[in-house]
């Protein structure tokens, strides 16, 4: 018995375990669990990781960082570098000029946004503790750290600056002085006439909330290896990262070198959540570095650093208030968040609140709203993505005003939810904001998680624990998130500089296999599996035996401007999978009934034959027709030989899968500890491809929600010196603070996705820390406490529930 | 004060990997998990903190799972060492096994670590409670698959244990 056998499932997919292995066609192998291709080789330890590739002659490179979090950059002495054992090279801004090699490019860019991008190695200043100065090589890994020591910075310091809503405060002290304030770039998320809304309400709730900084913590560092071929021009890196194509073109852009003379490869990546989106300063010096000492070069990110470089993320500060009236109907929202930036803006700019705000009204039919978005710079890591990308803060807002709401009007929680509910048949419903939703049915997930957790007997079952001392919540929460990113046209207009779709190639050769190529990438999510299960229920074929899936390798996989980012490769990729692979079936098809001289319309196509519907002994194998295809000879009037097609999917819309997430918990008035007694999800994610790998993404997007809630905090003292560097202060969730994660599927196929997939992977990351935030509220009731600022540590808790009711929590 | 130059000494150690015995001239500082990568090119131990808590990196050493990060290669000298390359040599480990069937692997990094800790356990026949299983990974870091799927496979294996 599997895992997931145990789980309650309603509308299971019709292809259920048991099926034989022989039963493919049509619709027979989507939504089918049949165990990852990949994981043989990640078993036994032979699937190659960037830190795994090892070339002739290759060297390594250590990063000179800032020790400082503010300040401006005098000089940097490396004679004494230079002079030690077994260094190569040492590279600073200076070179990096004198070669011409340009700066980081910011992809996600707004009207009057003041960055656009970013030098790759500190120039005159320096913004944070970690920013990349300088860049030693040697010919092992320990004698580059070695000698990385020995550069010697001279900085003098300027004040430093933590805190995002100080930082747009008048005379705070200003980190890009040309800007002449620290405000990156602003936004309004505003529908409908608010102000007038909250003229006639009966209730408001105002609150303050803030969400700490995290970080998405692939346990599989960031890393790059390069090398160049002085004869051909040719350089090929390998780069743990989510967007090879875009780490290529940015490589092109900033160095100037030719697009077909680079080639970037994502080799087996170690968790992505977003930390691997942006391309990186490192990737960019290790190519730079390979073609100037004519060496492979490696560069391997530790932990510590990681700490200190990568894209930290969620840190948010919300001043809002929500309008309704007597009934608990929702008139409008509206409020103000400050994003921390960190020193600069990141790849991705303030696109965080923007696509967290632009969902914020969920589930609710609510037409008014306005959010004015304030991305301020601090002396503290770049923020950018980590799965859910603004949507858990602005969930974690939202859902607890609405239990505010209830707790205020004295109504049930649930009752005020399913008041407020779009209703199924107002879909397809436009938000506030002009977002069309695609379906759904909120209240009947709600309504199962419900059920599933036992809300209604769960009253008496507090009410008992509180007389006998003990502190039980429950908290519910329903979203629904835009996923795939929508139309590439419509995300360029909102100023992110990539396009949004994705194109697939499929090659069959005679022995009447496929090739499924993608320039998407994977970090763990079973892309290989899940695609390679697309093409085949379209071909006939067995998954397993007769589709190879090829991602990540930009030399040999069509260009993919968006990657494995915002819950697409399941749904764009897979879309585009499933269009290609129908023109290889009609070719199939239309080959077939020519070759045994039967209307094309009774020819079916299963079971890897191709054959008269109705008569199978009049059938050729797709192995015979792809020999026809491929020879050439003997074809159709019109038809051109070759079974190779690539079709491009540029998604007409988004897509909005969604979801309810329920959870009981106990608190331990003594020590603050919190243990989640059970954790219940009910998701809609339109057509599941594989459903245990459904199941695990949105099992690990809760585990790293949970941890966001509970645990994790990245911590800055005044001097913007990070304090959480490792593993022992930055607490990751194991597996003792998991419970078991109870999964109910709704399957509304997407109607205008091929193959109906609804995009996933962010989803389980979304809810959490909303459901737990309301758990809380709920526990501590008693103690008139409210829940507003994250993590919920057993610090935190101890404290509100001792001091009783300051609102610490 | 007398100082010593770690870097410049070095000395040699021959530790059994594998049931292969691996011998190298190495600095006394370096880590056992980079004797294990880089010397005897076994490249299925991962590092994903080198300090001791995330787990990637465990081995067995005389059969007990350790943290290759947190050991020089000098003081594994004379002992033996298993790495995930040893599991299932001609044909997969139950363990591993178990890891396909119940989706236990997501992006894979974590992984033969998580093998390497739970092997004995195996090996040993022990019966576990679920409670007693995520005690047992609790020295495992898993980003991916908030552990549902790992747990699944540690109570599958176990199960096959006994049968
Ligand atoms: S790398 Fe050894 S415990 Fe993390
Ligand atoms: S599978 Fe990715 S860290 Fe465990």
């Amino acid at each position: 018995m599997t895992w997931t056998a145990r789980l309650q499932g309603e509308a299971q997919p019709q292809a259920a375990d048991e099926q034989p292995s022989l039963h493919l066609g049509p619709g027979r192998v989507i939504g089918r669990r049949i165990q990852r291709l990949e994981d043989p080789r990640l078993l036994t330890g032979q699937a190659p990781f960037v830190a795994d590739v090892n070339l002739p002659g290759m060297v390594h490179a250590a990063i000179v960082r800032s020790p400082a979090a503010h300040g401006y950059l005098r000089t940097i002495d490396a004679a004494e570098a230079l002079g030690s054992p077994g260094v190569q090279a040492v590279l600073t801004a200076k070179d990096l000029d004198e070669l011409g090699v340009g700066e980081m490019p910011v992809h996600w860019l707004r009207p009057g946004q003041r960055n656009v991008s970013n030098p790759i190695l500190a120039t005159d200043k320096v913004y944070y503790v970690g920013q990349p100065v300088a860049v030693v090589v040697a010919d092992d890994a320990y004698a580059a750290e070695d000698a990385a020591e020995l550069v010697s910075l001279e900085i003098d310091p300027l004040p430093a600056m933590v805190n995002a809503e100080e930082a747009l405060q008048p005379g705070a002290t200003i980190l890009h002085e040309e800007w002449e304030t620290n405000l990156l770039a602003e936004h309004i998320a505003s529908g409908g006439d608010v102000d007038r809304q909250f003229e006639h309400a009966e209730v408001v709730i105002a609150e303050r909330f803030q969400i700490q900084r995290q970080a998405g913590m692939p346990i599989e560092t960031r890393g790059a290896a390069a090398t160049y071929d002085p004869l051909t021009g040719e350089l090929t890196l390998w780069v743990s990262t989510q967007m090879p194509h875009l780490v290529k073109t940015d490589i092109c852009q900033v160095c100037g070198w030719p697009g077909h003379k680079v080639r970037v490869i994502a080799p087996a990546v170690g968790g992505g959540f977003g930390v691997k989106e942006p391309p990186y300063p490192e990737e960019i010096v290790v190519c730079v570095l390979a073609k100037q000492l004519a060496r492979p070069v490696k560069w391997v990110e530790d932990r510590r650093e990681h700490f200190l470089a990568s894209v930290q993320a969620r840190e948010m500060t919300w001043d809002v208030e929500l309008a309704a009236d007597g009934n608990g109907r929702i008139l409008g929202l509206r409020g103000r968040v400050i994003y921390d930036v960190g020193g600069h803006a990141s790849a991705q700019g303030i696109g965080v609140p923007i696509v967290g705000t632009g969902m914020m009204l969920g589930p609710y039919d609510v037409q008014h709203m306005r959010v004015h978005i304030l991305g301020a710079v601090t002396n503290k890591v770049p923020a950018g993505a980590y799965r859910g990308f603004g949507r858990p803060q602005a969930t974690f807002v939202m859902e607890r005003l609405v239990d505010e709401l209830a707790a205020r009007l004295n109504l049930d929680r649930a009752a005020v939810r399913q008041r407020n509910f779009i209703a199924p048949h107002a879909q397809p419903y436009r938000n506030a904001l002009g977002h069309v939703y695609d379906g759904g049915d909120y209240g009947r997930t709600l309504d199962r998680a419900l059920r599933q957790i036992g809300y209604d007997v769960f009253a008496a079952r507090q009410a008992e624990a509180r007389a006998q001392g003990r502190l039980l919540g429950i908290g519910f929460v329903t979203f629904v998130m835009e996923a795939g990113l929508g139309p590439s046209e419509q995300i360029v207009r909102g100023g992110h500089m990539t396009g949004t779709y994705e194109t697939v190639l499929i090659r069959m050769d005679p022995s009447g296999k496929a090739v499924v190529y993608c320039g998407s990438s994977s970090q763990g999510q079973g892309h290989e599996t899940t695609l390679a299960q697309v093409c085949a229920d379209r071909l006939g074929l067995d998954p397993e035996r007769d589709v190879v899936v090829v991602l990540g390798d930009t030399a040999t996989t069509p260009y993919s401007p968006a990657s494995a980012i915002g819950s697409r490769v399941g749904m764009v990729g897979g879309a585009a999978t499933f269009l290609a692979a129908d023109r290889i079936r009609e070719k199939l098809v239309k080959l077939t009934a020519h070759l045994l001289e039967a209307n094309v319309g009774d020819i079916e196509i299963s079971e890897g034959l191709a054959y008269v519907q109705g008569s199978k002994d009049r059938a050729l194998t797709i192995q015979e027709v792809a020999t026809a295809a491929c020879l050439g000879s003997n074809l159709p009037d019109g038809m051109l030989p070759g079974l190779e097609v690539s079709e491009t999917f540029d998604p007409p819309v988004s897509t909005f899968p969604y979801a309810t997430h329920a959870a009981t918990v106990e608190i331990d008035p003594d020590t603050g500890g919190l243990t989640i007694l059970r954790y219940v999800v009910v998701q809609d994610c339109g057509t599941m491809i594989n459903p245990s790998v459904v199941e695990g993404q949105i099992a690990g997007g809760v585990a790293q929600g949970i941890g966001g809630a509970l645990l994790e905090q990245l911590v800055y003292n005044s001097d913007g010196q990070p304090l959480t560097t490792s593993f022992m202060d930055y607490l990751l969730p194991t597996a003792v603070e998991i419970p078991d994660i109870e999964i109910v599927h709704l399957q509304t196929p997407a109607p205008d996705i091929p193959g109906g997939m609804k995009g996933l992977g962010e989803a389980g990351t979304v809810a959490p820390a909303a459901v737990l935030g309301n758990a809380v509220a709920d526990a501590l009731a008693p103690f008139g406490i409210r829940v507003t600022t994250l993590p919920l540590d057993p610090d935190r808790l101890w404290r509100a529930i001792n001091r009783r009711g300051d609102g610490a929590s | 004060m007398s100082t010593v130059d770690l870097a410049s000494s070095t000395r040699r150690v021959r530790i059994e990997i594998n049931e292969r015995a691996v011998e190298a001239e190495v600095e006394p500082r370096l880590l056992l998990a980079d004797f294990i990568r880089e010397r005897a090119g076994l490249r299925g131990t991962h590092l994903g903190c080198e300090h001791g808590v995330c787990g990637a990196c465990t081995v067995q050493l005389d059969g007990e799972p350790v943290r290759s990060c947190l050991m020089l290669a000098v003081q594994a000298d004379g002992r033996s060492v298993r790495t995930v390359e040893s599991l299932g040599r001609g044909g997969l480990h139950p363990l591993q096994r178990a890891f396909i069937e119940c989706h236990g692997v997501q992006c894979g990094f974590c992984t033969p670590g998580i093998l390497m800790s739970i092997e004995p356990l195996v090996q040993e026949g022990r019966t576990l409670t679920r409670e007693e299983i995520r005690h047992a990974l609790s020295g495992n870091l898993c980003r991916c698959t908030g552990y549902q799927g790992i747990i699944a496979a540690v109570e599958l294996a176990l199960s096959w244990a006994h049968t």
